[in-house]
């Protein structure tokens, strides 16, 4: 029975051989250059970085649409002290007193008061 | 230690210089393919031989290895593993392919009467027919052992680098090469004798 150096001798002259003669490998790439001229790549590989740009994009576009909505909002609500001043010409609404005490009129406002 | 570094460094840069043409080829750049081919051939015809024991079936499971990595070049995912496994993968996938039925195993007087047109040295000539014996022998096999060793001896991969190639565990590779040798160890009978 072969031992084990014996046999790992073997193994390694047997990984070192160089199979294969010139011809087979000219053959070989031949027909491998004219497999690929008659099958031309139907698309492009696919860009690995387009799905990160694309979903970049939408959210960027998702904070840009946030952003300008937000002005939006706060110019459809009304200024809280905003009809509270128009009132305040008036005295005769009690639930505007709070207010009124809170709120310090300029001289400029109370002139247009 | 600088020659081994040196080799390091080649491997490197043989890696790099692959994937830069395997990425052109995946673009459709035939004459990138064909440069890759070209670096490719030779040690695929060699792992193709010695998995499958005849030199038509492996110029055959070779060809349809480089058909399919023509077309699926831009399937390659460098995130998954080498370009080097990948393509091993591709090749033994080719070779272990059911449809190749292999020849009868060489007997082992016939494997003495390989012969080399170039005049070798001594040890080159002893190395021959040590490989021939091993390869008759190694047809018994089945086909996963032979890749295995193939893979280990030939293209001097690590267990776990056979177990990305055979997609298996290393574990697996483990096994598979301890029944290889078993086997191989028993049916070279004489060769201890025949190497002092």
């Amino acid at each position: 029975m072969t031992d084990d150096k014996s046999l790992d001798a073997a193994l390694s002259a047997w990984g070192r051989q160089e199979t294969g003669d010139d011809a087979a490998v000219a053959r070989i790439l031949s027909r491998a250059g004219a497999f690929a001229d008659a099958n031309p790549a139907a698309k492009p590989a696919p860009r690995r970085w387009l799905p990160l740009l694309m979903g970049g994009g939408a959210i960027a576009a998702s904070i840009a649409v946030a952003i300008a909505l937000l002005p939006a909002q706060k110019a459809a609500a009304p200024a809280p002290g905003a009809e509270q001043r128009v009132q305040l010409a008036s005295a005769s609404d009690p639930s505007m007193d709070s207010f009124a005490m809170l709120y310090t009129v300029s001289d400029e406002e109370e002139y247009y008061l | 230690m600088h020659a081994l570094s040196a080799a390091a460094n080649d491997a490197r840069m043989e890696a790099r210089v692959e994937a830069l043409l395997l990425a052109r080829a995946a673009d459709g750049d035939t004459r990138a393919f064909r440069e890759l081919a070209a670096l490719l051939a030779r040690p695929a015809l060699a792992t193709a031989i010695r998995v499958l024991g005849d030199h038509a079936l492996a110029e055959d499971a070779v060809q349809d290895a480089f058909a399919r990595l023509w077309r699926e070049a831009g399937r390659f995912d460098p995130g998954r593993g080498s370009f080097g496994g990948w393509w091993r993968r591709m090749l033994m996938n080719c070779a272990l392919d059911g449809r190749r039925r292999l020849k009868p195993a060489q007997p082992l007087d016939d494997a003495m009467d390989v012969t080399d047109a170039a005049p070798d040295p001594l040890q080159q000539a002893e190395d021959a027919d040590l490989a021939a014996r091993v390869q008759a022998a190694a047809a018994a096999l089945p086909a996963r052992q032979r890749a295995a060793l193939s893979l280990f001896y030939g293209d001097g991969l690590s267990m776990a680098e056979i177990g990305e190639v055979l997609e298996t565990s290393e574990k697996a590779v483990e096994g598979l090469l301890l029944r290889g040798r078993a086997e191989l160890k028993t049916r070279l009978t004489g060769l201890k004798d025949e190497l002092k």
